[in-house]
């Protein structure tokens, strides 16, 4: 099991996972304006499996977190954690201080994870997401990379 | 009823839809964030502000707070009445202040946070405000 970069042919099996993981799954399309825009990204694969993913991208001081996902099949093995940690090592060695996230209010499994590595809850941004009906978004920080 | 963020359109266009009452300024409206006993004053709706200002906002704020301590959760306020306890410090980020803001003190005075996110001088004659205050609160 090994933690790389993805790449442009990981995308089909990543829109796979996210479709079958999120009620609002990025489009295809996402992932890859994701990647063309020189977005950093991970992804934990066993051998030829991805088993999850996360999107981040870095500008200055500030990391922020686009989308982590976990395959449904593999959830609650520690591979979340694995890869966040991942995220925020990369996000130090690429020169942020902080990374930010959101996340939707109701996602309080998510929310206890973040806060289990240390995020902090500091906005609420409303409306935020789109949806019928729109859902706030919680903004979250972890400073001290 | 209109929203915060009609009244800020309205405002744009010149139409005040909420008037100053003169007699009782702790009514008049505010695009406030109370963090704790951390004000902050904005010179638009708090869920109006861009991604950026708002990172810049937390950042500022982070570095405000004691290390290692939180600040808590933040909290919208539209008016000064919603204010219970006196603020141990208020940061305006807008030229637009109510009469009755002087009276709670200390005031930090800087440039609006779109203006301040590209602004290095004005990040730093804010930087060196906070660490006026936070020295003058330590010693006292």
């Amino acid at each position: 099991m090994d933690l790389q970069l993805a790449s442009f042919g990981d995308l089909e099996k990543i829109s796979t996972i996210e479709k079958e993981t999120n009620e609002y799954p990025w489009t295809p399309n996402n992932f890859k304006s994701s990647l063309d825009a020189g977005n950093s990204s991970i992804v934990l694969k066993d051998n030829k499996n991805i088993l999850g993913y996360a999107f981040f991208s870095v500008i200055g001081t500030d990391s922020h977190l686009l989308n982590i996902t976990v395959s449904k099949n593999y959830q609650g093995k520690g591979y979340g954690k694995k890869i966040l940690k991942k995220v925020l090592f990369q996000s130090k060695v690429l020169g942020a201080s902080i990374v930010f996230l959101e996340v939707r209010v109701s996602n309080h499994k998510a929310i206890n994870f973040y806060e289990k590595f240390g995020f902090k809850r500091d906005a609420i941004r409303y409306n935020y997401y789109d949806g019928n009906p729109k859902e706030d978004a919680l903004l979250m920080s972890k400073q001290g990379l | 009823m209109f929203d915060t963020k009609s009244s800020f359109i309205l405002s744009k266009l010149g139409i005040q839809r909420f008037q100053s009452q003169i007699n009782n300024s702790n009514s008049e409206v505010i695009f406030g964030v109370l963090w704790g006993d951390i004000l902050t004053l904005l010179d638009k709706s708090f869920n109006e502000l861009e991604e950026n200002e708002l990172k810049l906002l937390i950042k500022i704020l982070k570095s405000i707070v004691e290390d290692g301590s939180e600040y808590p959760f933040s909290k919208e306020i539209n008016n000064l009445s919603e204010i219970k306890k006196k603020p141990k410090l208020i940061i305006s980020f807008t030229s637009l202040k109510p009469n009755l803001i002087k009276k709670y003190s200390p005031l930090i005075e800087s440039k609006p946070l779109s203006v301040l996110e590209n602004s290095l001088e004005d990040k730093k004659t804010l930087w060196s405000k906070i660490k006026e205050h936070k020295n003058g609160s330590s010693a006292g």
